[in-house]
């Protein structure tokens, strides 16, 4: 059964191994965004199950300010999710009882994991064994992907409330129904993730990158209005989730 | 704030969790229960919004996963089952012995499902939750649309000049709303309302197709005598989820004072 925790005013859960194949190594999740984290929590449990399965210890868990964890939308930033991240391994070694572990994100999540794995290993690993790193669709840059989403905003009324012909959908102080501060901006702003530090990294690090173009049987849109509350079920995506970890 | 995970149902495998108070607890606690596939925080986080404005004032909540959503694994147990577990476990930590239940859409109607089977639910709030269907209500809606210039903007803009964007429907509903008919609601809030159950109506500008106007209540539901304990609130500018930040502090500052009232 899987157990849920709170650790410093977090959310988490976390799924143990299947007897008998215990392979000794926890998966942490790191969730994307705030809206498409509420999109990828079917998804993730799908991906826990996989993994447990396959013999992996896995934990997921909410950033500050979203979820259940404590705190409110505008105190998320990406300094307050790399803090988030850092106690969140630790909860899953405590947990789990292993030391390695392998981290798996997606979207926004991915580029933070790639950034927290980076620096554990410059800083000479410290207290956390990163044995892995799981990218699934990493943002090549924040700007880009914070045009997208302001994009997306603008297009809301148009394109999702379609029956409110009388009235103009309030679009001010926040961003696809989440408030933001300028702080949080400006720091996804500044992320980039381009193919050569991605190179670099792979040198430092098992790497695995799962782009979701590359699999077109199973549709998964960040960009379309009306999928905004849809939450996502890609299954081929994480059996080849599941299958890429393992190789690590 | 005080928050403490709670396993609740058969073998303790589904998930909730409990918001507490500083000081109380007050009379009735507040039961809040996935919004269809969306997880217990609700659409938005509303509900760990909603869960924590109300215990600063003393009111208890619990938010949860049914079986089978969110958090909890897919169990045998039915709605009104999982609801009466989830409020045995509260009575057992707080004491609390009534409640009232707040449901959106699907939530909704389990809401009711829920009231309708366990006295100690002695009111509910319900957003967007009974759908009328009046003559008096079509003529109304399609009026409105007819001197909307937002309306032949858009038609003009999508169908004549091509310059708004048609938008496809993104494949990807896999879970229908099956509507109830007017005899059944009709009975049903019968029920309820002779036991003195306190109403909340919530509906939002995304449905004024199905409702628009207080009037169409009793007009669509002329059996049914709700005591003057049926509060009706429309939020013409939100949608269903109440996307927008204001319209959604707005709507969880009015469901807290309703509730408050009657706690």
């Amino acid at each position: 059964m899987r157990q849920f925790c709170f650790f410093s005013g977090r959310f988490g859960a976390y799924g143990a191994p299947r007897e008998l194949n215990d392979r000794g190594v926890v998966v942490v999740l790191c969730s994307p965004g705030k809206q498409e984290s509420v999109r990828v929590h079917w998804c993730w449990n799908l991906l826990m199950d996989q993994l447990c399965q396959a013999g992996f210890h896995v934990f997921k868990f909410d950033y500050w300010g979203t979820g259940d964890s404590q705190g409110t939308s505008p105190e998320t930033t990406i300094g307050q999710a790399m803090e988030d991240l850092e106690l969140a391994v630790q909860e899953a070694l405590d947990m789990s009882g292993v030391n390695d572990v392998i981290l798996l994100g997606l979207r926004l999540g991915a580029n933070i994991a790639a950034k927290f794995a980076d620096l554990a290993i410059g800083s000479g690993a410290g207290s956390v064994q990163v044995k892995g790193l799981c990218l699934w669709d990493p943002l090549e840059t924040g700007s880009d992907y914070l045009k997208d989403l302001l994009a997306l905003h603008h297009r809301m009324p148009q394109e999702a409330f379609l029956s409110l012909p009388l009235q103009k959908l309030r679009l001010e102080g926040h961003l696809l129904g989440h408030a933001v501060s300028q702080k949080e901006l400006d720091e996804i702003r500044e992320l980039i993730l381009t193919d050569e530090e991605l190179t670099k990294l792979k040198s430092k690090l098992k790497t695995s990158i799962l782009k979701h173009s590359d699999i077109p049987s199973d549709y998964v849109s960040w960009k379309e209005n009306l999928a905004l509350e849809d939450l996502i079920r890609p299954s081929e995506a994480v059996k080849r989730l599941a299958q890429m970890v393992a190789a690590l | 704030m005080n928050e403490r995970i709670v396993r609740y149902g058969r073998e303790g495998q589904n998930l909730a969790i409990l918001t507490l108070p500083p000081e109380g607890p007050k009379k009735k606690g507040v039961l809040l229960a996935n919004v269809g596939l969306t997880h217990h925080i609700g659409p938005f986080r509303q509900f760990v919004d909603l869960a924590r404005a109300l215990a600063l004032e003393g009111v208890v909540s619990v938010r949860f996963d049914l079986s089978g959503f969110g958090d909890s694994p897919t169990g045998t147990t039915s709605v009104e089952e999982d609801f009466k577990s989830v409020m045995d476990k509260v009575k057992t930590i707080t004491g609390v012995e009534e409640f009232i239940v707040i449901g959106n859409c699907l939530g909704a109607d389990h809401a009711h499902l829920a009231a309708l089977s366990d006295s100690r639910i002695t009111g509910g709030v319900f957003i967007d939750g009974y759908l009328v269907k009046t003559i008096v209500g079509r003529i109304r809606y399609y009026q409105k649309r007819l001197f909307s210039l937002e309306f032949w903007k858009d038609v003009l803009g999508r169908r004549v000049f091509g310059t708004r964007i048609e938008v496809k429907p993104s494949g990807q509903k896999f879970y229908v709303r099956d509507l109830w008919t007017q005899e059944r609601m009709q009975n049903e809030l019968k029920q309820l309302a002779n036991r003195g159950f306190d109403f909340c109506f919530v509906y939002t500008g995304q449905i004024q197709k199905w409702f628009n106007h207080p009037s169409d209540i009793k007009r669509y539901f002329p059996n049914v005598d709700f005591k003057n304990r049926l509060w009706i609130k429309i939020f013409k500018n939100a949608g269903h989820t109440f996307f927008g930040v204001r319209d959604r502090a707005f709507f969880i500052e009015s469901i807290r004072s309703w509730v408050l009232e009657r706690t």
